[in-house]
C-alpha cells in the first residue's frame, strides 16, 4: 500500500476532531503508514466461511428490566467536573449557527 | 522467590493474631509511599486521609468479631483507570487531569465492601494504551529492580508498587498484555481473567471487547483471593458474567497436561528468558506433568488483528472526551481557546491526548471508515475466531498452555519509544490472549541478568480457578 499523504492523514484526524499542524500530520502519517503496512498481512489469511466474531461466551443481548433505575449521579459529583453550567444545565457553544 | 514484604495471606495472619493493626500496617505503607514513590513515580496519588479512616474501621470490626474476609483491613493500590468516588482518576491523561470521578467502579465498590483499604492510584501509559508506563501524561514509572528501566505496562504502577512493596496487593487492567508483562517485567504474579470474568463497569474503557481488570499481587494465592472477590456478574456490566467458585484443589502436577506452543518461542527471544522458561518447563515435567508440544497456527497473525481492532475500539471509547460534559476543555482553561463548536472538540482533544491515544484514534477512524472497513476491521474480526479456535481446539489436548510473558526482560527507558511497531512487537506472546477471551498468568520464573522472567499460563474459558491452581503448583516447584 502506498504512504499515507499528509492529506489523508489531516483527513482522517477531522475525522477524529483532533486538530493536528502539518509537521505532527507528516510524522503520523510515517508511523500509520508503518503500522498499516504491518497489519495488511491480514489479507493473507483465508477467512472463507468464517463469520465475524460476535462474542467470547456466545451470549446474546443482556437485558434488563424496563425501570427507572437506582443508578444516577448526583448533580453535585457532575458540577465538579462541567466545564460551563447553567443550573442544572450544561452551557455549550452554539451547533447550529443562527441565520 | 522474589516476594518483598507481606502477602494478602501472611497480613491476614498477622491482623486476627493481633500482632499488627490495619491503621498500622496502612500508617506504614503510607510512610513508606512518601519516602519512595517520587524515585519511582508507581502512584499519581495517594488518599492518606480515606486509607487510614477505612484502616481504622477495619480494625473497629475486627475488634467486635465482625471480619469481613480476607481482604478486610489490607492495603491494596489501584490502577488510576478505574473510578475511585471522589477521587481525582486521569487514566494518566491531561484530558482527565482534574477530573473526579462521580462513581465508583464495581471492582472497587467490592474491594470496598470487603474491608480493603485502598492506598491510592498507580501510573499507567494514558488510556492504558502502551507497554512501557512511558506514555504516562505523568511522567514515566521506574521498574524498582533498576530504575534506569521500565516497569512493563500499562500496568506499570501496579507492578512496581508490588514489588517494591509500597502495597500488599495491585488491581490493573489488561487489553494486550497490561497486566502481565508489567508483572514479568517486576517479578510479580499477575493474572488476566477470562473475558466476563471480573466486571468493567467503572474501568476506563480502551478496547471493550479484549479489557478485563485483574490482581497483580506477591504470590499465586493471593491472586486467587482477589479473584475470590473481584469474579462476579454485575448486572451494570452487560458482557459480564462472573466466575462459579471452583472447589477442585490441586496439590500436584502429575497428570497435568501441560502445551507448549512452539510459535511463542520465536527467534527474538532473548538467551536468558529462552534459559528460564525452559528450565521451568524441565522442572514441571520432573514433578510430574505432560509436557505436550503444541501448535497455535494463527498466532502470527495476532498482533496484526490486534492493532486493527484495538485502535478501530479505541476511536469509538475515546470520543466522549470532547471538553463539553467532563475533563480538560477549551471552555474551562485560559490558555486554551476555540471559536466555535467543532473547535471545542478539536482544540480540546489536541491538547489533552498524548501521541499513542492520538495515532490509535486516528488509525481506528481510518480502518473503519468506508472502503476500508472490510478489508481491515471485518477481516480482523474474521480471524480474531480462528485465533479463538486454535485455544479451543488445543484445550482439548492439555490442560494448560506454557509460554514465556515476553521474548525479553525489561528494557530501558527510552529505548522503544520513538518506533510504535517496535514497542508494539513486544507484546507478541500476549496479545493473543485477549481477542480469544481466555485467561492467563503470569508468574516470576527467575532471572536473566538481574531482571525478572515472567512465565504465562494460559488456560480455557472460564477457568480461572484452576489455571491459578495449576500455576500455585508451578510456583512452588520453582521456588
Amino acid at each position: 500500500m502506498e504512504n499515507l499523504s499528509k492529506e489523508q492523514v489531516l483527513r482522517v484526524a477531522y475525522l477524529s476532531r483532533l486538530e493536528l499542524t502539518g509537521k505532527e500530520a507528516e510524522t503520523y502519517g510515517r508511523q500509520m503508514t508503518e503500522i498499516l503496512n504491518y497489519v495488511s498481512q491480514l489479507s493473507e489469511v483465508d477467512t472463507s466461511g468464517v463469520q465475524p466474531f460476535m462474542s467470547v461466551t456466545d451470549s446474546k443481548n443482556s437485558f434488563r428490566e424496563d425501570e427507572i433505575g437506582k443508578e444516577g449521579l448526583e448533580i453535585e459529583d457532575i458540577k465538579k467536573n462541567t466545564p460551563v453550567m447553567d443550573g442544572r444545565l450544561i452551557k455549550i457553544k452554539a451547533v447550529l449557527e443562527g441565520k | 522467590m522474589f516476594k518483598k514484604g507481606l502477602s494478602i495471606t501472611e497480613a491476614r495472619r498477622k491482623l486476627d493474631s493481633g500482632e499488627m493493626s490495619s491503621a498500622k500496617l496502612t500508617k506504614g505503607y503510607l510512610d513508606k509511599i512518601k519516602d519512595k514513590n517520587p524515585s519511582l513515580n508507581a502512584y499519581l496519588s495517594v488518599d492518606n486521609k480515606g486509607a487510614l479512616g477505612a484502616a481504622k474501621e477495619s480494625d473497629t470490626r475486627r475488634q467486635k468479631g465482625e471480619v469481613k474476609g480476607p481482604l478486610d483491613g489490607i492495603p491494596i493500590a489501584v490502577k488510576d483507570n478505574l473510578c475511585v468516588r471522589g477521587g481525582r482518576t486521569t487514566a494518566a491523561s491531561k484530558i482527565l487531569e482534574d477530573y473526579i470521578a462521580p462513581y465508583d467502579a464495581t471492582v472497587v465498590k467490592l474491594l470496598k465492601e470487603a474491608g480493603t483499604v485502598v492506598l491510592g492510584k498507580t501510573n499507567l501509559d494514558e488510556f492504558a494504551m502502551g507497554s512501557s508506563t512511558e506514555n504516562s501524561a505523568y511522567g514515566v514509572c521506574k521498574n524498582p529492580w533498576d530504575i534506569s528501566r521500565v516497569p512493563g505496562g500499562s500496568s506499570g504502577g501496579s507492578a512496581a508498587a508490588v514489588a517494591a512493596d509500597l502495597c500488599v496487593a495491585a488491581i490493573g487492567s489488561d487489553t494486550g498484555g497490561s497486566i502481565r508483562l508489567p508483572a514479568s517485567f517486576c517479578g510479580t504474579v499477575g493474572h488476566k481473567p477470562t473475558y466476563g470474568a471480573v466486571s468493567r463497569y467503572g474501568l476506563i474503557a480502551m478496547c471493550s471487547s479484549f479489557d478485563q481488570v485483574g490482581p497483580l499481587t506477591k504470590t499465586v494465592a493471593d491472586a486467587e483471593i482477589l479473584m475470590s472477590v473481584l469474579a462476579q456478574k454485575d448486572p451494570l456490566d452487560a458482557t459480564s458474567v462472573g466466575l462459579s467458585p471452583n472447589p477442585e484443589k490441586i496439590d500436584s502436577l502429575k497428570g497435568i497436561k501441560i502445551g507448549v506452543p512452539k510459535e511463542y518461542f520465536g527467534e527474538g527471544m532473548e538467551r536468558g528468558v529462552k534459559k528460564a522458561v525452559e528450565e521451568a518447563i524441565e522442572k514441571a515435567g520432573g514433578a510430574g506433568a505432560e509436557i505436550i508440544d503444541i501448535s497455535l497456527p494463527h498466532t502470527k497473525y495476532a498482533l496484526a488483528l490486534y492493532y486493527i481492532i484495538v485502535p478501530a475500539e479505541v476511536s469509538s471509547n475515546l470520543a466522549r472526551f470532547d471538553g463539553i460534559r467532563f475533563g480538560l476543555s477549551t471552555e474551562k482553561e485560559n490558555d486554551l481557546s476555540a471559536d466555535s463548536y467543532i473547535d471545542v472538540y478539536n482544540v480540546t482533544r489536541a491538547e489533552g491526548f498524548g501521541p499513542e491515544a492520538k495515532r490509535r484514534i486516528m488509525l481506528g477512524s481510518y480502518v473503519l471508515s468506508a472502503g476500508y472497513y472490510d478489508a481491515y476491521y471485518k477481516q480482523a474480526q474474521r480471524v480474531r475466531v480462528l485465533v479463538k479456535k486454535d485455544f479451543d481446539e488445543a484445550f482439548a489436548k492439555v490442560d494448560v498452555l506454557l509460554t514465556p510473558v515476553s521474548p525479553t526482560t525489561a528494557f530501558k527507558i527510552g529505548e522503544k519509544i520513538d518506533d510504535p511497531l517496535t514497542m508494539y512487537l513486544q507484546d507478541v506472546n500476549t496479545v493473543p490472549i485477549n481477542p480469544a477471551g481466555v485467561p492467563a498468568v503470569s508468574i516470576p520464573c527467575g532471572l536473566s541478568n538481574n531482571l525478572p522472567v515472567g512465565l504465562q499460563l494460559i488456560g480455557p474459558h472460564f477457568g480461572d480457578f484452576k489455571l491459578l491452581e495449576i500455576a500455585k503448583e508451578v510456583e512452588n516447584i520453582l521456588e
